[in-house]
């Protein structure tokens, strides 16, 4: 009797013990992943980085720069001898004038 | 944080845009445009499984490719102008030579180049590095860059947790930087050199992000979500500086009403119709969660000026172009004229022409 009373109680501090073991590993687990999420922050505050009210003026001053007919605050109207779509107006007229040529004609 | 820039457009100097050309000739949706590198030809894609090469000054048309996959999600033309590339739900990147002038010998025959299989999911967009690779983003979650030389895929690139809907190259390094946007609602920074991922940023909590954009300088991208949200990020910030509400284009031009899921109109995360007239449009609701996963509401497409200054922004829910001062945060005017939501608005090359492709099945040229 006693020696079954023993037996039932090792079984029960096996159980024990293994779902210490199973908590344990879940926990250091979970310690692994946070450490593994820490080291990514450090390397990502380790970056250098400018300001972003420095990027942001480097920004407005590549949109002051760069030649851009779609803003005439800054660049003034387009020229109408550069706008390709109004000449472009005027061969369509030309082309239907005369010749054909330059266009598969789709019906 | 916002911008302070004293230089707003006033009342007098807000760029006005004209309608010059309208492309007809496709029957059902135009799904996606390409400007040719010479400014003048473009190039469109639409679901009646035909793609043409305009004139856009004129508007005739100079050559017709009859398309092995009709549901494109996406073209792109190669920077020698020699190639243009499709990709689409069939899974494969489909590249076919590309003739701008009309040429007899070749007006039936279409010459495919190469055709590229390898993604296990649709094709969402693609976009070319170089005259001979293209970088594909698919629903499989990963990108794939091809060689056309070669003929096959250099690398694989994995990383994003969820659908990759869209790609956009580097405007200065072309050959080598990436970016890409997923429904994981991140936004990965990608070196062809390198297998993994070398940067990644969260652009959403809540929603996808389906549609980026490099800003024309390299440093800065710009984003758009599901909400209808749009982003600008900075890569040497390393975050977000700025911010263009959808509230302000509900302002403007008022709360669109949900008659897109009414019209039984699915729309998949990468700016396509998925069927038009077959579902049965009594029985969708908005709640349902097929179609909130088909469904992509917010921002389709977006391209900057040559300059950065102005965004064009097409978003599901309107049927005209928001024109956005990406400095001020204001929107500075808008593309009006199209009956039906704009699928692709692209500006060319040089700046001076805006094509906008709809699924109204034209295809309108608009300048200054």
């Amino acid at each position: 009797m006693s020696s079954n009373n023993n037996d039932e109680g090792g079984d029960a501090d096996r159980g024990k013990m293994l779902r210490i073991l199973q908590l344990n590993k879940m926990k250091s687990m979970k310690l692994e992943r946070l450490n593994q999420y820490n080291q990514r922050l450090k390397t990502e505050l380790g970056r250098e980085r400018v300001n972003v009210s420095n990027s942001s003026l480097l920004i407005i001053k590549y949109t002051e720069n760069t030649w851009d007919y779609l803003v005439p605050v800054i660049w003034g109207a387009l020229p109408p001898e550069k706008n390709r779509y109004q000449r472009g107006q005027v061969k369509t007229l030309r082309k239907e004038d005369g010749s054909n040529e330059g266009c598969c004609v789709i019906v | 944080m916002s911008i302070n820039y004293n230089q707003k457009f006033q009342s007098s100097t807000t760029p006005i845009f004209k309608n010059y050309v309208t492309l007809k000739g496709h029957y059902n949706k135009v799904l996606s445009i390409s400007w040719h590198p010479d400014n003048v030809h473009i190039v469109t894609a639409a679901q009646d499984g035909f793609l043409i090469v305009w004139d856009s000054t004129t508007g005739f048309k100079k050559s017709l490719i009859q398309l092995d996959d009709p549901w494109i999600t996406s073209t792109d033309i190669s920077p020698n102008g020699e190639l243009i590339a499709t990709g689409g739900l069939e899974d494969a990147c489909i590249v076919y030579k590309l003739y701008t002038e009309p040429n007899n010998n070749q007006r039936n025959s279409k010459s495919t180049v190469s055709i590229f299989k390898g993604h296990q999911e649709y094709i969402s967009d693609l976009s070319f590095m170089s005259n001979n690779t293209i970088i594909t983003s698919s629903g499989d979650r990963s990108l794939i860059h091809w060689d056309i030389n070669k003929g096959q895929k250099t690398r694989t690139f994995y990383g994003h947790l969820g659908d990759v809907l869209s790609v956009s190259v580097h405007p200065l390094d072309t050959q080598n930087i990436f970016i890409s946007s997923s429904s994981d609602r991140f936004v990965n920074v990608w070196d062809v050199r390198v297998p993994m991922k070398i940067r990644s940023f969260q652009t959403s909590i809540t929603h996808d992000c389906s549609s980026l954009k490099f800003f024309p300088d390299g440093n800065s991208f710009s984003v758009g979500c599901d909400d209808g949200s749009l982003k600008l990020f900075d890569l040497r910030s390393d975050c977000q500086i700025g911010n263009y509400g959808f509230d302000l284009v509900h302002k403007k031009f008022g709360v669109p009403r949900l008659n897109q899921i009414e019209k039984g109109q699915l729309i998949n995360s990468s700016s396509i119709l998925i069927d038009d007239n077959h579902s049965s449009s009594g029985l969708i609701s908005i709640n349902s969660s097929m179609i909130a996963a088909l469904d992509n509401p917010g921002v389709l497409s977006i391209d900057f000026s040559k300059s950065g200054r102005l965004m064009f922004v097409s978003y599901a829910d309107y049927s005209n172009v928001v024109v956005w001062d990406t400095i001020t945060g204001q929107i500075v005017n808008s593309l009006d004229g199209h009956k039906d939501v704009i699928s692709k608005v692209q500006v060319s090359k040089d700046g001076l022409g805006i094509a906008t492709g709809s699924r109204d099945s034209l295809t309108k040229i608009w300048s200054i």
